[in-house]
């Protein structure tokens, strides 16, 4: 432990006692390999343990601990203090959520959202386990794999000005999923995916702002999927229009 | 202007977005600028149209209409249009190769090959058109 010390201005909102959120400055002692988690997990072990936020792989994957970091939507346990130092950090609550307590935002519309489009595999028949796997070739799967590792931390939706100006709009991570399910060899539920995805709140609401895909800590890219979903609908339904025998 | 749910449950803070939320980073500013662009790119059509409507009009009007395009109002909004006509078409095929997959055989092209590609071809269209109309 070094004798230095750096300033987390961390935003508080504890909803029995106040009417809106402010800042609390926690001066801590800085070391170069903790992540801003770790400087969260200090202030609530040593320094003052009401402070509220989410947290739990330390490690890039369970994608919980979302917070905006100096201004930008990012992972805690992934985000560490020497970007910043010796300069304050300021870590508020994720952008265009409803703050629960402190760091803590509302899931709810995005829990419902997510399983609205179905981000699961969809079979019209499923066949007996002794039959063995569906099985899928190194193509079949690379043509969905980059939009499989979403790991629904909702820095995209932080991110979107879409989705905070039209809070309808269903949101770069659940059509991004929803994209990687309809490119799945073994999924079958394009069809009952489309009247959720190609709503006026699905696809078509998404103006290609472009900064879900930057603030990805996974590098997915929901901004390409939401695009090449509305290429996919749009040709489907004039395939509709023009070959009604043919299907979608 | 915020608002807070106070429904049943626990008080959840709602912060509305300021209208000034596109200054307030870059990427969203270049954003509003590139849709800012369309109606600069249209507003030239649009002019283009009228002005091959003219056309129809006889030579002395036709003429007089492009005298007028020579005020300083006019040259500004042809500089302006230039620019986000040119800032229009770089980020359309910045998009566009994020929106069309090219696959050759197993191979993927990467996007930014195909954003060189499509801005080189355009560069030299345009050149080829300047270069038929100076030489004529």
């Amino acid at each position: 432990m070094t004798d230095n010390t750096i300033t987390l201005s961390v935003a508080r909102y504890r909803p029995e006692q106040d009417s809106e959120p402010h800042f609390q400055d926690y001066e801590i002692p800085y070391r170069e390999d903790w992540v801003v988690l770790d400087a969260l997990n200090y202030i609530k072990d040593y320094v003052d343990d009401s402070v509220t936020y989410r947290w739990s792989c330390r490690m890039g994957v369970c994608g919980s601990c979302g917070t905006m970091v100096n201004g930008e939507p990012k992972l805690t346990c992934a985000t560490f203090l020497r970007e910043y130092y010796p300069n304050p950090v300021r870590v508020e609550p994720l952008n265009n959520f409803g703050v629960v307590r402190d760091l803590v935002v509302d899931l709810d519309d995005f829990m419902a959202k997510l399983t609205a489009v179905k981000p699961y595999i969809v079979r019209d028949d499923e066949k007996p386990v002794e039959e063995g796997e569906y099985r899928q070739t190194p193509e079949e799967l690379a043509e969905y794999k980059q939009f499989s590792l979403c790991i629904n931390c909702m820095l995209c939706y932080s991110a979107c000005p879409v989705y905070g100006l039209e809070g309808g709009f269903i949101g770069p991570a659940a059509l991004a999923l929803a994209h990687r399910y309809n490119l799945d060899s073994r999924d079958k539920g394009n069809d009952e995916r489309a009247h959720v995805i190609a709503s006026s709140e699905g696809i078509w609401e998404c103006t290609f702002v472009g900064e879900c895909s930057v603030v990805c800590p996974k590098n997915v890219d929901p901004a390409a999927a939401i695009q090449r979903t509305k290429v996919a609908t749009t040709q489907s339904w004039f395939k509709s229009i023009l070959m009604p025998w043919a299907g979608r | 202007m915020e608002r807070h749910d106070q429904s049943q449950g626990p008080k959840i803070h709602r912060p509305e977005m300021s209208p000034t939320w596109w200054l307030k980073k870059r990427s969203y500013f270049l954003f509003m600028m590139r849709e800012l662009s369309s109606v600069f790119v249209a507003a030239f059509a649009l002019l283009l149209l009228y002005e091959l409507f003219l056309l129809s009009k006889g030579p002395e009007v036709y003429g007089l209409f492009q005298e007028s395009l020579r005020r300083p109002g006019f040259i500004l909004f042809y500089v302006v249009a230039f620019v986000f006509s040119v800032y229009h078409t770089v980020t359309w095929f910045q998009a566009a190769a994020k929106i069309q997959v090219v696959k050759l055989g197993s191979w993927t092209m990467p996007g930014w090959m195909m954003t060189a590609g499509a801005l080189v071809a355009w560069a030299i269209l345009s050149g080829a058109i300047a270069g038929y109309f100076l030489a004529a």
